[in-house]
């Protein structure tokens, strides 16, 4: 067993051999040496003889030997084997393929829609209301329930409409028109709110939004920044278009304004060097398309990403590092670009494209894959929009058609989304402080209070039923102020037969006992003992 | 190691044992570390020998490596562990892949008499050092186990050895015709252990 350990090259010290010299003593030669020939011997002598005298005199050979000189051991319970869940990529679940509808969701007619490349007539506001511009005329259509409405029709001196554009907080709407005004419009009260003059000469074809900035470009080559707050509202000046400006698109973080022109050019405008003094120096100027750049859109997941397309000339779809100006990607579509969209869920981009095919097509990025194509409209595919959602498309076409399409994924089901319906003057004071005032403070404050509070528990205009359900609502908050409430409700103006009602809904409620703790009885009964009196002098 | 005396150089057959089975230990988890038998993420890294060592996380693989240590400090003191082997097993086929063999001689005297050596401790951690560097070199040569793997660890004990309740016996659990390689030895005066690690004959090889 214990052979020395200098079998290896002498260089190196005993005992630290080489590291692929084999080393003797691990390698076992004794049994090594046993099973070469013993063992043979056995198995070649076996069949000649076998004599239990000769087995025996093997055995006790081979224990002497150290056939059986040691015990191999091993745990009872082995160890757990791996589980492999996460980390193979075989395992990795794979996302199911998304069904891309092929037929429009819905289509509706546009009459009158202005065929020009150059116009921005078409937009989706937050509010999910579709604004269109057709001839003179801004029409409104609420996606939530198919209902429209005019918002504006201008004379033929300023008509016809070249843009809409709603602002971000989905409520008002910048409406471009061709005399090179603009008109600001609030759309919950139909109403327009300002004019704003004197920053264009020609048309007005493209409008963008950033907060309370309205950016405007003109068929003058000019691109306006205007303050819709302030009087003097034209704040900066871009210079550098030698075309109708046809395209505006502020980056997500606000910071960055492209522009796409008829002269070819795709401008990137940096909002920090702006200054209103002097016609602000670009940032980037990309001369790579060669025709009009009129699709522009800047990518969701990735800042700095910017999508261009160009016109018939040109027919490129061009990604571009925003940052550095670089030229990304540029892939040919094999027909005009009249609009781009990205998908906010996925990593894909949408294409309205024109001459020959009509088509909206889907591609995968960065790849660009072609994963749909959508036909239906039999005319060029002038502008498109997303709804706030970013599920459904619409897309305007030259045939004075507009279409629906569930290109970006099937819109949530209409869940009946809880609208927080924000509490009674939560913008100046919490309900809870002028319950707790209404309750405690002298009569004559008491009784404004409850004049406020009237129009929002106890509104005429709306059913007995629900003036009683929202009055024992206020009941049940607060205790002494619902009572009080009902004390000055007359006074207040609720009508005899409304109090009637209201004094028979909080006693059956009492009798009910229906989740009532004994506050709340308490309190109906202090409510309803409050109007009998009344009642009986009405009476 | 808390056993070990004050001076630093001077070795007990407690202290030994307590190197030997922390060493098998931490060289059991780099070993299935590099080998891929358990899912990289269930490592951690700590530092150990002046190296960076991976630890597993999983928790069942942790303690049956405790168990075993422990049970191994055990016949070390008693100088009754000849060698430990962990083998390397096919899951489907239970098919024997790898053997990373550590062979340990005892000191006779030491265990009978209960005298102590001197060694530094800085020079058998250099020494083990090296056979951890050369575990984690190992997959430069070892042929690539591309099937899910299991495990398992075989004490070699003396014949006199009662066996522990939580133990069985095992046949050695051979490859036929192996490759082996020699990797670096480390020797506390008390123990000397021999690291050899022998692997199924790469059949491309041949042809």
């Amino acid at each position: 067993m214990n052979v020395p350990n200098c079998f290896c090259a002498c260089d190196f010290p005993c005992g630290q051999p080489d590291r692929f010299i084999p080393n003797r003593s691990a390698m076992d030669f004794d049994y090594a040496h046993y099973m070469l020939t013993e063992g043979r011997k056995r198995e070649e002598n076996s069949a000649v003889s076998s004599s239990p005298l000769s087995d025996a005199y093997r055995k006790r050979l081979a224990e002497a030997l150290g056939m059986n000189r040691s015990r191999i051991l091993a745990f009872r319970n082995k160890p757990q084997t791996p589980e492999f869940s996460s980390s193979i990529p075989r395992d990795i679940p794979t996302k199911p393929n998304r069904y891309i509808p092929q037929a429009p969701e819905r289509t509706l007619d546009a009459p009158d829609l202005v065929d020009d490349f150059y116009l921005n007539l078409l937009d989706w506001g937050r509010g999910n209301v579709l604004a269109i511009a057709l001839g003179n005329t801004v029409y409104l259509w609420d996606a939530t329930n198919g209902s429209d409405s005019e918002l504006v029709t201008v004379d033929d001196e300023s008509g016809p409409v070249t843009s809409v554009s709603w602002a971000p907080d989905g409520r008002h709407i910048a409406v471009g028109l061709n005399n090179s005004e603009v008109q600001l419009w609030d759309s919950a009260s139909n109403r327009q709110l300002r004019t704003m003059k004197g920053g264009h000469r020609l048309r007005v074809g493209s409008l963008a939004w950033s907060n309370h900035i309205l950016t405007t470009g003109g068929m003058d080559c000019q691109i306006v920044n205007n303050d819709v707050r302030v009087r003097s509202h034209i704040v900066e000046t871009y210079r550098g278009h030698e075309q109708e400006v046809c395209a505006l698109k502020w980056s997500h973080s606000g910071q960055q304004l492209a522009s796409g022109g008829n002269d070819n050019l795709l401008h990137i405008w940096n909002r920090s060097m702006a200054s209103s003094n002097a016609p602000t120096q670009w940032l980037h100027r990309l001369e790579e398309h060669t025709s009009a750049v009129k699709a522009l859109a800047w990518c969701p997941f990735q800042s700095n990403l910017l999508a261009s397309g160009g016109g018939g000339g040109d027919r490129t779809i061009k990604f571009w590092n925003a940052h550095t100006g670089a030229c990304l990607n540029s892939v040919d579509t094999g027909s005009e670009v009249c609009a781009l969209l990205w998908n906010e869920h996925e990593r894909e981009l949408l294409s309205a494209d024109g001459f020959p095919q009509n088509q909206l097509t889907l591609w995968k990025y960065p790849s660009m894959v072609k994963m749909a194509e959508l036909t239906g409209h039999t005319s060029r595919v002038l502008f498109m929009a997303q709804s706030p959602d970013g599920c459904t498309v619409a897309s305007a076409a030259a045939n004075e058609t507009l279409r629906f399409w569930n290109v970006f994924g099937v819109p949530k089901s209409a869940k009946p989304a809880p609208k927080a319906n924000p509490e009674p003057f939560a913008n100046v004071v919490e309900l809870d402080m002028i319950l707790s005032t209404l309750s405690n403070d002298q009569s004559s404050v008491a009784q404004k209070i409850t004049r406020l509070l009237m129009s929002s528990f106890f509104r005429f205009k709306a059913s007995i039923q629900e003036a009683c359900n929202r009055c024992v609502i206020l009941i049940k908050r607060s205790v002494m102020a619902g009572a009080r409430f009902c004390e000055f409700a007359a006074l207040e103006g609720a009508s005899l037969e409304s109090l009637l009602e209201l004094v028979r809904v909080l006693f059956t409620l009492v009798l009910s006992l229906e989740n009532l703790d004994a506050d709340h009885i308490e309190g109906l009964l202090l409510a309803a003992s409050h109007r009998c009196p009344t009642l009986q002098e009405c009476s | 190691m808390a056993s070990r005396t004050a001076s630093k150089d001077i070795i007990t057959l407690r202290g030994s044992a307590a190197i030997v089975s922390e060493f098998f230990g931490y060289a059991a988890n780099s070993i299935l570390y590099n080998r891929g038998v358990y899912p990289e993420e269930s490592f951690v890294k700590v530092k150990k020998y002046g190296l960076p060592m991976l630890l597993t996380q999983d928790e069942g693989v942790k303690s049956f490596i405790a168990n075993l240590t422990a049970q191994l400090s055990e016949w070390l003191e008693a100088g009754k562990l000849q060698r430990i082997v962990l083998v390397i097993m096919s899951k489907a086929t239970n098919e024997v892949m790898e053997r990373w063999n550590f062979s340990i001689e005892t000191d006779g005297e030491v265990v009978e008499k209960g005298v102590s050596r001197e060694k530094s401790d800085k020079e058998i951690m250099r020494e083990i050092q090296a056979i951890m560097r050369q575990i984690a070199s190992s997959i430069t040569y070892l042929p690539c186990l591309d099937e899910t793997c299991v495990f398992d660890v075989l004490a070699y004990t003396d014949k006199d050895v009662a066996v522990p309740f939580t133990w069985v016996e095992s046949d050695p659990k051979l490859i036929d015709n192996p490759q082996m390689v020699k990797l670096h030895s480390f020797d506390t005066k008390i123990h000397k252990v021999d690291t050899l690690v022998s692997y199924k004959n790469d059949e491309w090889d041949e042809q």
